[in-house]
């Protein structure tokens, strides 16, 4: 039989697991630039691979277009202070709000520069030629309207129809369109030189048709 | 299932990725030594992220899924050296300098002890009194029925506590029961 008490082995065994040094910010934000480093570098390898909506996209930002962040409900707490933000009307006459923030890069003048395009650009009125183009080619997608099926029917999104998902797609794959060339016109191009960045984004949108 | 294909998904992945490093890292810090753990996090990333398409739905299936990830790069670091990252170096280097902790005798005794034990045992004191995970959980990320994990996280307690006595007991770390 065994020498201590149960309880006392959990004490020790507790006591053992928590001598790692606490989290500071400095080893949050290392590891944050870490994860966002080994993101750019598997996407850099699997380019190639990365399916047709992806691909298309450019991936610049993690825009909120996955209709899966659309919710009625309050921002998360870094969209309180976001990088930037634009709205949009669905077909239903939903409107939504779509904030970018957290951003990541490699290059820290990319931040600056995102801050800048979404202050001096309006990126939506630059997005609308492009809207209708990207949502011909996402419903010719079959993943693409197959998530936007699962989403309705799960109630993964707070966006009643289809129309209305694939619309918030659209317009966040052509105002990532905007950004990209805005960017460029920077001297920032993230396709051609690899320069890898990260961003969140969260779009919340009204209950409901005005 | 549309896992991983939409750009909301990629968002959750990173959010996942990005709020289980500290517990990643923290893993490793537990059971190798020196700044290699930072070598080891960028490894789980890398292949995390490669993979990504297969990260479950579920907040806590996701962490699982991460620390089976990790699991498996440790069980390799431990049968070869580490491979140094470069992707790794300013985290190495973060974690080099940074003040050492108070470890005091009766953790090094535990520690010790847990690094003593069968790897099969092993892992299950680790997954549920450090990392946080159920019995279940860790069962689900070493890969063996609950029922299984049952009988081995008891071995494992039963050999703990015939190893950790004398030391524990000079300790005086006995509920109420100093002498």
């Amino acid at each position: 039989m065994s020498g201590i008490e149960g309880d006392d082995l959990d004490r020790a065994l507790c006591s053992a697991g928590g001598l790692i040094a606490p989290r500071t910010p400095e080893l949050e934000h290392e590891l944050a630039t870490l994860s966002v480093a080994t993101r750019s570098r598997t996407r850099a390898r699997a380019r190639k691979r990365i399916g047709t909506i992806a691909a298309a996209g450019g991936l610049v930002l993690l825009l909120a277009g996955g209709a899966a962040a659309a919710a009625t409900g309050v921002w998360r707490p870094w969209a309180e202070t976001p990088d930037g933000s634009f709205t949009y009307v669905l077909p239903s006459g939903i409107e939504c709000e779509e904030r970018i923030g957290v951003v990541e890069a490699d290059d820290p003048d990319v931040r600056a520069a995102l801050q800048s395009i979404f202050q001096t650009v309006d990126v939506v009125a630059e997005a609308e030629p492009g809207v209708s183009s990207w949502e011909r080619r996402l419903r010719a997608d079959g993943g693409a309207l197959d998530i936007a099926r699962t989403w309705v029917e799960t109630g993964r999104t707070s966006l009643p129809t289809v129309d209305d998902v694939i619309a918030q797609m659209a317009y966040s794959r052509a105002v990532d369109e905007v950004i990209a060339r805005e960017l460029r016109e920077r001297g920032l191009d993230l396709d051609e030189s690899g320069i890898g960045m990260s961003s969140r984004g969260q779009a919340v949108c009204t209950e409901g048709a005005p | 299932m549309s896992r991983g294909t939409g750009r909301g998904e990629a968002s959750r992945a990173l959010d996942c990725v990005a709020s289980c490093s500290p517990d990643l890292l923290a893993y490793f810090e537990r059971r190798i030594d020196g700044p290699e753990a930072a070598d080891l996090v960028s490894e789980t990333m890398l292949i995390a992220w490669r993979r990504i398409d297969d990260l479950p739905q579920d907040d806590t299936e996701a962490r699982m899924w991460l620390f089976g990830v990790a699991r498996r790069v440790l069980a390799n670091a431990q049968r070869a050296s580490v491979r140094r990252w470069k992707l790794a170096e300013r985290l190495r280097g973060h974690l080099a300098s940074r003040p050492t902790t108070h470890d005091d005798a009766q953790a090094i005794d535990v520690r010790d002890a847990v690094r003593r034990l069968p790897e099969d045992l092993r892992d299950l004191i680790g997954l549920v009194h450090w990392e946080g995970f159920t019995l279940a959980e860790a069962a689900g990320i070493v890969g063996i029925p609950a029922s299984t994990a049952r009988g081995r996280y008891q071995n494992a307690r039963r050999r703990l506590a015939d190893m950790l006595a004398p030391a524990l007991s000079d300790s005086g770390v006995r509920g109420g029961e100093d002498a």
